[in-house]
């Protein structure tokens, strides 16, 4: 069942009450809050989400209001994981961002029983392409077009390697998007959901991407890797997509993972596993259309 | 990994941490995991064979530079020992080798 099947004073009382269990790629997430506004939201923005009847949860999430005088003359939002509040509190219009933030946060440092990678993940014919990457690296607006261009997202964000077997397990959450890639991404793909405009954050303006339909159905469906692409906007740079040597591949995966080093030997035999595996490659770029036949190209020809 | 100037006496004995090392061959370069520090390093041919050579047995700083130096076949000199020397202080600062400590009976 999913999430928008749910009326919006059904979604507003679970929340308000019991807490509304949502599965999102391989982790189930409770959530709870007593802020309208944010129930809203909620309602709005993880529509298509399955609802989860796992009784185990494994991140409990709250998003309330701090119990301090201020909350009468500027409300604010504080989110809290197991009853701890690891950030500070954001003004009550930016509840939204903190739960969906909150909830990365949550993703990136808990779950060590995978490899976590930072990076943006899509699949085509069940074969992943990675894109490691730095944040300001344009791997969120490369991955939203990508997946408006026939290519499935398995996360903007965590590339999520399940340790037994390498494959890359999907994640898609929504997509953040900051600022300037916000007009780029309409202009790309006018066909693109995207959510409410928060103005003012600390990184700017930001504004959330529905993940497609599909890519949310099939969820359950992990891709194996095939290629690593390590993505660098530039303004006015030329297309350049070459071949990186798998030694310095590594280092850079590993130092992208969340828990590489947390996870110690088993991250090391991962990222050894997923050099050999995959092609890896270095593309710097500035205009959308130009990476995306690019990368088209080069999956068709080292799959086809 | 960025070299020291240490000043190492040409009869110390090294010898590899306890911790098999786990190396991955990318090419003429390799990565090597250290499991007792949980440590990742990237080493070039050079301080791959140094480890390589400590890993069959332990030698001395001296019994080092003779053998990279033949099996290199360069010339030796103050700068290739000076240059293996700050990789052996360097992978003693990282835990990946260490001096064997003799007593007097034992040499």
């Amino acid at each position: 069942m999913k999430l928008a099947e749910l009326s919006l004073a059904e979604v507003s009382t679970r929340l308000g009450t019991t807490g509304l269990r949502l599965r999102m790629g391989p982790f189930v997430i409770h959530i709870k809050t007593p802020l309208v506004s944010l129930q809203s939201l909620i309602h709005q923005m993880y529509a298509t989400y399955h609802l989860s009847e796992e009784r185990i949860a494994d991140f409990h999430v709250v998003v309330d209001a701090p119990k301090v005088v201020r909350r009468w003359f500027r409300p604010q939002a504080q989110f809290f994981v197991d009853g701890y509040a690891p950030f500070t509190p954001l003004p009550l219009e930016l509840a939204f961002p903190s739960l969906d933030w909150g909830i990365n946060w949550c993703i990136a440092t808990r779950s060590n029983q995978f490899l976590m990678l930072h990076s943006a993940v899509v699949a085509r014919h069940d074969l992943a392409m990675l894109f490691p990457a730095w944040p300001g690296h344009g791997k969120s607006t490369l991955c939203t077009a990508l997946v408006h261009s026939g290519w499935r997202l398995l996360s903007d964000e965590f590339g999520v390697v399940r340790l037994e077997d390498r494959n890359i397990l999907p994640l898609p959450r929504l997509t953040p998007l900051k600022n300037q890639s916000i007009d780029v991404i309409n202009k790309f793909a006018p066909t693109a959901v995207m959510g409410p405009l928060f103005e003012k954050t600390r990184k700017g303006t930001i504004a959330h991407v529905h993940p497609p339909v599909d890519s949310v159905d099939q969820a359950d469906q992990p891709a194996f890797p095939r290629w690593l692409v390590f993505p660098k906007w530039e303004a006015e740079a030329p297309l350049q997509l070459e071949p990186m040597k798998p030694a310095t591949s590594f280092l850079m995966v590993a130092t992208n993972a969340f828990n590489y080093e947390v996870i110690g030997e088993a991250g090391y035999l991962a990222v050894r596993d997923l050099i050999e595996y995959c092609d890896c490659y270095r593309l710097t770029y500035s205009d959308l259309s130009q990476a995306i036949a690019a990368l088209n190209k080069l999956s068709e020809v080292t799959h086809g | 990994m960025t070299e020291t100037n240490t000043s190492i006496p040409s009869s110390a004995k090294w010898t590899v941490s306890s911790c098999p090392l786990m190396w991955t061959q990318c090419g003429e370069e390799y990565i090597v995991f250290h499991r007792a520090s949980g440590e990742t390093h990237y080493l070039n041919d050079l301080s791959a064979l140094i480890l390589r050579l400590l890993e069959r047995e332990p030698d001395t700083t001296h019994g080092i530079h003779q053998e990279l130096i033949d099996m290199l076949g360069v010339s030796p000199g103050v700068e290739v020992e000076q240059q293996i020397d700050s990789l052996l202080a360097r992978f003693e600062q990282l835990g990946v080798v260490g001096r064997v400590f003799t007593t007097d009976s034992d040499s």
